[in-house]
């Protein structure tokens, strides 16, 4: 795995499906997670467990707020994948076609080379476990039989040179004793593959042309601050705020804020700061307000943020 | 949630000084016969719904029932009814409640007392400015300088805040000895077993049963029976290989961590009992190893739990014997002169007023207070909440549970069936019990809580002066004034009140900051809006009270503060469904600015709504098209508010997964 992450080169394409940015690949998901802090969410059902949300598999969905940030890094730009079929894979012809078509079924035979090595190995263990305890048994049974010497010893003994022999031989005790099987033909033949996306990777331009940023809402200042500064962010609509902001990796840490950002001039109802910071208490998090002042001349990104906490007046404490 | 975690842990902390103190002072009577009966003064709910019996600050004459078979009922409707129409007494106080306008914080200062106590006990409007709701600022004032007044309920928060905090800290406490316990069994086992074999616990244990000879077969018994137990068995081994490694290894402190802090001094057993097992069990320990001290360290467990525990707490108290026994003389209420309705309940009341009204009258109160009621309430009532952080008594401790609402004056008495479900909402009243035998024609009158206050009132203790006053929001005043017409509002530059059209538009003006000038007022002023949703609720007989601290408009309470919790947090959402709003792009823009709200807002309003366990009732009011000066004028404030029209959408978040049972 560790491998096919350093494989990832950057920048990185980004699927632009009907407005939403989406990554297929596991090994770019988790290298954006290593290497940027950048989360997203997973919004893919698990062909194992249909019928639940609460576990999803990919593709990963990423904010827009995300997806700015990382353009803005020159680690990633964005694939209209729509545009991008229409262009290239509505017009592939002979040599490209046959490229690409060659391209899944490799891909396919790979995906099925490596099913049967993991099958073959589990079958291999399993063989090797078993011999060993029959072994043991026959120790066992060799030791307590001394006297009563029945007729089932040779049986089970058999038995177990059977299964030595196979899991030392392997394969060749099989194929002396029954019917070639069709396994062999079967091992050639490749996995069908769904291509996640419909471009091969490889077709994908190096020098990607100049995308216009992703429509971003207004709290992005506040967004990459706290990115800048080594927190991990989620989206939080779950607490009400615009953001959930991790110390360290969700999978690792309890939320430490939720963040919601303003415009600097912007009027904030009281209502919704008494909300928002009774919410946070509540959950134990800070409700974290910030905004960029856009006068400030200063450098750096002029982003300022306050944090809110609902503390119960202490009456009777004049004493 | 704090109330059940705690109520264990009285038993423990009782220091044995206080139990010393408080048992004997009910026995003193000497009289041992069965507990009688419990003071069957006036409930909870009897006394409040007699100081707030009326819902609105208006007087109601209803006539006498009719009782179709006695004839004379019909000449009592006739009498009374001819008596209201001769004279024709007001539905509305003289005079009027008064209040100032101040534009400063743009609500009405109330500032007479009389307007207070009556606006609040008839509907409960406004809010003191020093307190949380009630104006009680007064009273906490005397609580503070030590003139002792009942609880109020931001003491009670107060002190129940503490007790929260306490029995965390108790809490962790506990765990920490527990850790702390198991580690230093743990190193013990280790060190001992550590030496003679790799193996694991129970073979061990097996080996030195086997081994040692003298051990008698009860305790091995208990070891094979036990050994499912896994606890059990660890300990029962450690004390026999004590026994047989080295005797002078008894330790009684392995199973009380050595006491330094106050804390954990406090939670030492309390009674000489234990302490005698624990030494008995030493002593013992030296002359027979073996048996002695497994069997008193197995005493000394079982007694922990066994011990009686003195009566410390306040329920303990008041269940032994005579300690309420409130003997009452019949000759003292047959003298009583109120004596019209021959009610028990109210026969109580009566004797209770003149009781503390008396309070200097010797003659009155020895007859009629039991001999310990004084001691008892004192004992309950004279540790604060800054001193039971370092003193720790059990009184205090249990209080949380029964706070001094079984006292027979019926300060604060609790309902026997909110205990257990609800946490009663604690409530002042007036510190005298007002004469319950009024008649039925006859309406509660606002002017009697004033008068108990200047009685109750001691001459010979410095004045306070009362520095707090009550404010009303702009909705709740204008509801006052021009609904029912019970509040004149006087301006602070003319001292002259306000009418009533003059009135409506300040408050539309005043309810932008900065205020507007008149002419540019709108249909969507904020007070409009609010208003219109306020006279809603109010005149559907709902309490509403401002919602800021729940972050919504409004909290609607069933009858009042006092009697519940709200049920429902409301929020003003205006709708622009006329088609004027609708018309050109300008008005577009502005409208929805207006109603936009975004599900993150949502999301937050509901979570922090039903966390507090209410529901979120999402209240619509149709704006209408703007009027010119001239047509609002013309339509008068009726005609302005009766172009509104207010919808209400319950929010209930509702999750598939978690929602099925």
């Amino acid at each position: 795995m560790a491998q096919s992450i350093d494989s990832v080169s950057e920048p990185i394409p980004i699927s632009l499906v009907s407005g939403r940015y989406l990554l297929f690949d596991i090994n770019v998901v988790t290298y954006l997670r290593r290497t940027h802090n950048i989360c997203g969410v997973l919004i893919g059902g698990i062909p194992q467990a249909p019928q639940q949300n609460v576990f999803l598999g990919l593709p990963l969905e990423l904010i827009p707020e995300e997806v700015k940030l990382l353009v803005a890094k020159e680690a990633a730009y964005i694939v209209d994948d729509t545009a991008w079929h229409k262009e290239r894979f509505s017009t592939l012809q002979g040599d490209d076609r046959r490229k690409y078509l060659d391209s899944l079924r490799s891909e396919g035979l790979q995906a099925r080379k490596a099913t049967d090595a993991a099958a073959k190995e589990k079958t291999r263990k399993a063989l090797a476990k078993q011999a060993v305890l029959r072994a043991h048994n026959k120790s066992i049974s060799s030791e307590k039989s001394i006297d009563g010497e029945t007729t089932a010893a040779p049986s089970s003994d058999r038995v177990d040179r059977f299964f030595e022999d196979a899991s030392e031989s392997g394969d060749s005790l099989f194929n002396n004793e029954r019917p070639p099987s069709p396994e062999p033909s079967r091992a050639l033949k490749p996995y069908f593959i769904t291509p996640t996306t419909s471009y091969s990777p490889s077709s994908l331009p190096e020098n990607p042309l100049q995308q216009p940023d992703p429509p971003v809402s207004s709290s992005y200042p506040l967004f990459s601050h706290l990115h800048s500064r080594g927190y991990y962010i989620m989206p939080g609509l779950r607490f009400g705020g615009d953001y959930n902001v991790y110390p360290g990796d969700p999978l690792r840490f309890h939320s430490h804020f939720i963040a919601t950002g303003y415009e600097w001039d912007q009027e904030i109802p009281v209502l919704d700061l008494i909300g928002g910071g009774r919410l946070g208490t509540a959950v134990k998090k800070g409700f974290l307000i910030g905004g960029k002042d856009k006068d400030s001349g200063s450098e750096g990104d002029n982003v300022r943020t306050f944090c809110i906490e609902w503390a119960a007046r202490k009456m009777n404490e004049i004493k | 949630m704090a109330d059940t975690a705690q109520t264990p842990t009285i038993d423990l902390q009782t220091p044995p000084a206080h139990a010393a103190d408080a048992s004997p002072a009910p026995s003193t009577d000497g009289v041992k016969t069965s507990p009688k009966p419990r003071y069957n003064g006036p409930s909870k709910f009897q006394q409040l719904n007699k100081l707030y019996a009326l819902p609105a600050p208006l007087r109601t004459f209803p006539l006498p029932t009719f009782v179709p078979h006695n004839p004379l009922s019909l000449f009592h409707i006739l009498y009374v009814w001819l008596r209201q129409a001769v004279g024709s007494e007001s539905t509305h106080f003289d005079p009027p409640y008064q209040g100032w306008y101040s534009p400063e914080t743009r609500s009405i200062h109330i500032t007479d007392t009389r307007s207070i106590r009556g606006l609040w006990e008839q509907g409960f409007y406004g809010k003191g400015s020093l307190s949380r709701s009630e104006p009680s600022w007064m009273t906490r004032e005397k609580t503070r300088r030590g003139i002792k007044e009942k609880a109020t309920s931001e003491e009670n928060t107060a002190k129940r805040r503490l007790e929260r905090q306490q029995a965390k800290w108790e809490r962790a406490r506990k765990e920490r000895e527990a850790i702390d316990q198991k580690r230093s069994e743990e190193a013990e086992a280790e060190s001992i077993l550590g030496g003679e074999e790799p193996l694991d616990e129970v073979s061990s244990v097996a080996e030195v049963i086997q081994i040692d000879p003298p051990l008698p077969n009860g305790l091995e018994k208990t070891i094979g029976s036990n050994s499912s137990n896994a606890d059990l068995l660890e300990e029962s081994v450690t004390v026999v290989l004590n026994g047989s490694a080295k005797p002078s290894l008894a330790q009684p402190t392995k199973y009380i961590v050595s006491p330094v802090g106050p804390l954990e001094l406090l939670s030492l057993p309390n009674s000489s009992l234990d302490s005698g097992i624990d030494l008995d069990g030493t002593n013992e320990s030296f002359t027979e190893p073996h048996i002695s001290r497994g069997n008193a360290v197995l005493e000394s467990l079982v007694q922990q739990e066994l011990t009686p525990s003195a009566p410390v707490g306040p329920l303990e108290l008041l269940a032994l014997p005579n300690s309420v026994a409130l003997p009452l003389p019949l000759e003292t209420i047959e003298n009583n002169s109120h004596l019209e309705i021959p009610a028990f309940n109210e026969r109580v009341v009566d004797t209770v007023v003149v009781d503390q009204k008396t309070n200097g009258n010797t003659s009155v109160s020895k007859e009629l207070l039991p001999n310990g009621h004084d001691i008892v309430e004192e004992s309950l009532f004279s540790s604060d909440p800054e001193t039971s952080d370092d003193t720790n008594n059990g009184s205090n401790q249990s209080d949380e549970t029964v706070p001094e609402n079984n006292t027979p004056n019926g300060s604060a008495l609790v309902n026997p069936f909110k205990i257990g479900r609800k946490r009663a909402k604690s409530v002042r009243f007036s510190p005298t019990v007002e004469k319950n035998t009024f008649l039925q024609s006859e309406p509660p009158h606002p002017e009697h809580s004033l008068v108990a206050i200047t009685v109750s009132e001691d001459p010979s203790l410095p004045a306070i002066k009362d520095q707090e006053h009550t404010q009303l929001t702009l909705e709740e005043s204008f509801f006052l004034s021009y609904a029912l017409g019970a509040l004149t509002i006087l301006s602070p530059t003319t001292k002259a009140p306000i009418p009533t059209q003059d009135l409506f538009n300040l408050f539309r003006a005043s309810s932008y900051f900065p205020p507007r000038p008149n002419p540019a007022l709108r249909p969507d002023d904020p007070f409009m809006i609010n208003y219109v949703v306020y006279h809603h609720f109010r005149s559907l007989g709902w309490v509403p009270r401002p919602g800021i601290k729940f972050s919504c408009d409004l909290m609607l309470y069933n009858r009042g503060p006092v009697f519940d919790h709200a049920e429902f947090g409301v929020i003003i959402l205006p709708n622009y469904s006329d088609a004027y709003w609708r018309s050109d792009e300008f008005l577009r823009g502005y409208v929805d600015g207006k109603e936009r709200r975004t599900w993150h807002w949502m999301n937050c309003i509901n979570r922090v709504i039903t966390q507090v366990k209410k529901t979120l009732i999402l209240c619509y009011v149709d704006i209408p098209a703007p009027l010119g000066v001239e047509e609002e004028e013309a339509l008068g404030v009726h005609g302005i508010l009766g172009r509104y029209k207010v919808r209400e959408v319950v929010m209930k978040r509702f999750s598939a997964n978690r929602m099925r049972d």
